[in-house]
């Protein structure tokens, strides 16, 4: 009989993940192989160990600022009331994004906010336009940022050629099902966005955007503007962000 | 609290805290993708299928949030020492027992492994997941995570001194 068995085939065992057959089979060869049991035990071991190593946290007390901070966003929720503003009260969030914090109150008061209607776009070359029942938005014809929102795939940062530095965050279908992308654009100028853009009837637009302008060095956008966008996310129904290879798959399709 | 699902949402912090740790060895980290979790949970319940695990769908949640959260803050990539990370518990006195040391240094090897094989073995032998389940949270093939998760549970094993060929062979010789 062979007892040629892998070390995955060994750990499924271990962890009752095989069919019956296929555990009766290792179970005869377990009979007769003591190195096969020894190579069992490995994956017995280890499964037991990292179990136990991990039980205490699970009786450490949750912390009571988190506790309540939860409390209060199932009240919100159980009130009807739209996630982002549960979030105002979410004090951690302050703690949270070193790299969004780096901003003051003046550069949160100016702020420029659109989710849906227009400000100018910073990267150039768009227009605003109406259609149906939507509400305005912008319409992106410079080219270079067309093809970035076309392949650059998320967590990339590109340079573009007026000098602003874009990365690309996530990717994830609206309510409609059609494709959107989060990014980041830092311009030259030292003003910064965060947009979000949705391919829709052939043309990319810019539905939500948050600029801040260039103050005192300041290279972030507020993190007030992420408040923003997660409850624009929210009320567009977005999907969770695509993974890897469906964004790959997703943005081929464009090509 | 009435709400069903709430009520379970809450049941399951203490394991939402601990997959949180493991993806963002941070305390701080950890209890905000804790909270950005609930949010999304909450605002998404409508397509949590009743009948699966609550607890994969809101792992699924809270690892795309944390990848999310690399993205933006590519930057600031900081994240603490392991050792202080897991040592969030034990403060209130209650954690001491006698195995402790011997805990410590799994969670130890634990954390020295790459983060895909790290949170495979998180999610099968500490939460208990099938493959099929941890599959579906990281959006890979179950055959990437059983090659993922062989390969922890060796690295565990030896860094563990659980095993192995030499033990054996020193056996045979007593014979």
């Amino acid at each position: 009989m062979t007892t040629d068995f892998s070390d995955e085939t060994l750990m499924a065992f271990a962890d009752g993940e095989l069919d019956e057959a296929q555990m009766a089979q290792i179970e005869r060869a377990l009979a007769n192989d003591d190195q096969l049991a020894v190579r069992l035990s490995v994956f017995l071991e280890s499964r037991s160990a990292a179990f136990d190593s991990f039980q205490p946290l699970l009786q450490t007390p949750i912390p009571d600022v988190l506790r309540s901070n939860v409390d209060k966003i199932i009240e919100a929720q159980a009130e009807g009331i739209a996630t982002s503003e549960a979030s105002n009260i979410v004090s951690l969030a302050d703690k949270r994004k070193p790299f969004y914090a780096r901003t003051d109150l003046a550069a949160a008061a100016c702020i420029s906010l659109i989710a849906g209607g227009v400000v100018g776009f910073a990267l150039s070359g768009s227009s605003p336009r109406s259609e149906g029942s939507d509400i305005l938005a912008t319409v992106i014809s410079d080219t270079s940022l067309i093809e970035a929102m076309e392949t650059v795939r998320s967590g990339d940062e590109i340079r573009m050629e007026n000098g602003s530095r874009l990365s690309v965050i996530a990717s994830f279908k609206n309510d409609l099902g059609s494709l959107c992308r989060e990014f980041e654009v830092d311009g030259a100028n030292g003003a910064t966005s965060v947009s979000v853009a949705c391919a829709t009837e052939g043309a990319w637009q810019v539905k939500f955007l948050v600029s801040a302008p260039s103050t005192s060095g300041n290279q972030y956008a507020p993190a007030s503007s992420l408040e923003a966008l997660e409850a624009y996310l929210t009320a567009i129904g977005a999907t969770q962000p695509m993974n890897e290879a469906d964004e790959a798959k997703t943005l081929d399709r464009l090509r | 609290m009435t709400d069903p699902f709430a009520q379970q949402l809450i049941e399951l912090l203490p394991n939402l805290r601990r997959f949180a740790l493991s993806l963002t060895r941070s305390s701080t980290s950890a209890d905000d993708m804790v909270q950005v979790t609930c949010e999304k949970a909450l605002a998404n319940k409508t397509s949590y299928q009743d009948g699966t695990r609550l607890d994969a769908w809101l792992f699924r949640i809270m690892r795309n949030s944390w990848i999310d959260q690399i993205r933006r803050n590519k930057t600031a990539g900081e994240t603490i020492d392991i050792d202080d990370a897991f040592d969030v518990i034990g403060e209130d006195g209650q954690a001491v027992a006698e195995n402790t040391l011997m805990l410590a240094s799994t969670r130890t090897a634990i954390a020295k492994l790459p983060d895909d094989q790290r949170e495979v073995i998180i999610l099968v032998c500490v939460e208990e997941l099938s493959y099929q389940e941890t599959s579906s949270i990281l959006d890979v093939p179950i055959g990437t995570v059983m090659s993922r998760l062989a390969r922890a549970r060796k690295k565990i094993a030896d860094d563990m001194g659980i095993n192995n060929s030499e033990e054996r062979s020193s056996r045979n010789e007593g014979l």
